[in-house]
């Protein structure tokens, strides 16, 4: 990554590259572990399906550069213009199911819905993994920005382009559902 | 290195693909609040329609017509107008919904600011009498509306059930002389009425409550005042007469 992109922050980036092409290598730089990871987490993509959906998300970026809203975080955007990618791919193609979370996330979900007290330790992570994969994608998606993108919820809802309490209200109905299939499945804390 | 940032770049380069324009985004977002005014606009429109109707309409009238006071008022109801205003709030609800922030803002919220500033707008073009005016020419111009939603004004013309409406064209002696909206001249015996009250006068419109007694004659036994252009007599019929009578 240039130097020159350090210091800049990503809106300036984003506005910087209209002019220089190198500005936005910049900005994409900085957005594609993490949209890979968004991608594979909240749609259950392979690597190949979402590095396609990374690019066409990128290009998209590019094309609607003047169509930034200033009052949006930059990363608001592009998250949103990831969604909107996938849910595009979802309905054109069916892609296989491809479950890639690491323990890490998984412990983390299920300590932030404060799971943990009802499930053994060392069995959460994999539990916690079949459950996500049950979720409704909308609950999952809502869980997965929350938890483990650390989105704030007006940042969901610029992201999912829901009022703010509808995603309070999809992020609390995600978490009972979480609950529910744990204790349907596992029981009480076993 | 960021290998799909890489290939991007690569790819926005060999197919010298460009930022779309400015003005654009500028524009699709002014058209979603054109289309959400305009849909406001029309939904102004059928609420001042609404309004106009309910003002009018006699809703005492059901004695009259065999029909009980709750049926009469479901008859009378615009329903055109209310499936009118439905239909153009929705057309608002999902153009706001697309405006850059529209979003934000819950369905039910939308929902109660299009009614608001429907009925708002609707209350002023009321006003200037839009509402009528529009009823009037759908009603003079299209039968079918009149079929649809011409209720207001039809059932006014319907002597077998006690009910007449039409210009009076002479007065003497205890009877009037009137032509209806299908052209047709009757005579009204009206006795004393008449005298009593200064409702009947040539030129203007009236309305009768009493009792068809032959296929041209009519006996009144209340007499009510109608507006020029107001239900059920339109100003495309009204102002020719009035011509014809002033020469």
């Amino acid at each position: 990554m240039p130097e020159k992109c350090e210091s800049k922050t990503d809106e300036e980036l984003a506005s910087l590259s209209l002019k220089d092409q190198d500005f936005f290598y910049c900005l994409l730089s900085r957005y594609e572990d993490r949209l890979l990871r968004y991608l594979s987490r909240a749609f259950f993509f392979s690597r190949e399906d979402a590095e396609d959906v990374l690019q066409e998300t990128f290009l998209k970026i590019y094309k609607n550069l003047n169509g930034f809203d200033p009052s949006l975080k930059f990363s608001s955007w592009a998250y949103r213009i990831a969604h909107n990618e996938s849910v595009s791919f979802l309905r054109k193609h069916n892609p296989k199911i491809f479950n890639t979370y690491n323990e890490e996330d998984l412990e983390k979900i299920s300590s932030d819905i404060d799971l943990e007290k009802e499930m053994e330790k060392k069995h959460s992570a994999e539990r916690a993994r079949e459950i996500i994969q049950s979720l409704k994608e909308n609950y999952r998606e809502a869980l997965i920005l929350k938890f483990l993108e650390d989105k704030s919820y007006e940042e969901i809802s610029d992201i999912i382009k829901k009022p703010v309490g509808t995603v309070a209200t999809l992020i609390s109905r995600a978490k009972k559902q979480f609950k529910k299939i744990s204790l349907e499945k596992y029981g009480g804390n076993s | 290195m960021a290998e799909i940032a890489k290939k991007t770049l690569e790819k926005i380069k060999e197919e010298k693909i460009t930022p779309e324009p400015k003005w654009k985004f500028f524009l699709t977002d002014w058209a979603y609040w054109g289309f959400f005014a305009f849909t406001i606009v029309f939904g102004s429109l059928s609420f001042s329609v609404i309004f106009f109707v309910l003002r009018e309409s006699d809703w005492d009238i059901y004695r009259y017509l065999h029909h009980g006071p709750w049926s009469f008022t479901l008859e009378l109801l615009p329903y055109f107008w209310i499936a009118s205003l439905s239909f153009f709030l929705f057309l608002a609800i999902i153009n706001f919904h697309h405006t850059k922030h529209g979003y934000r803002f819950t369905p039910t919220l939308i929902v109660g600011l299009s009614i608001l500033l429907s009925a708002l707008l609707g209350a002023s073009l009321s006003l200037i009498k839009a509402g009528e005016v529009l009823d009037d020419a759908l009603f003079e111009n299209y039968p079918t509306y009149g079929k649809i939603a011409g209720f207001h004004r039809t059932v006014w013309n319907d002597p077998e059930n006690g009910l007449l409406n039409g210009l009076v064209i002479s007065k003497e002696d205890g009877t009037v002389k009137i032509i209806d909206r299908n052209k047709k001249v009757w005579e009204v015996n009206c006795s004393s009425l008449c005298e009593e009250t200064d409702i009947v006068k040539i030129g203007v419109p009236a309305r009768f409550i009493g009792e068809q007694t032959g296929s041209n004659s009519f006996s009144a036994e209340e007499i009510r005042p109608g507006k020029i252009g107001a239900p059920p007599l339109p100003l495309k019929i009204i102002r020719p007469k009035l011509k014809m009578l002033i020469n």
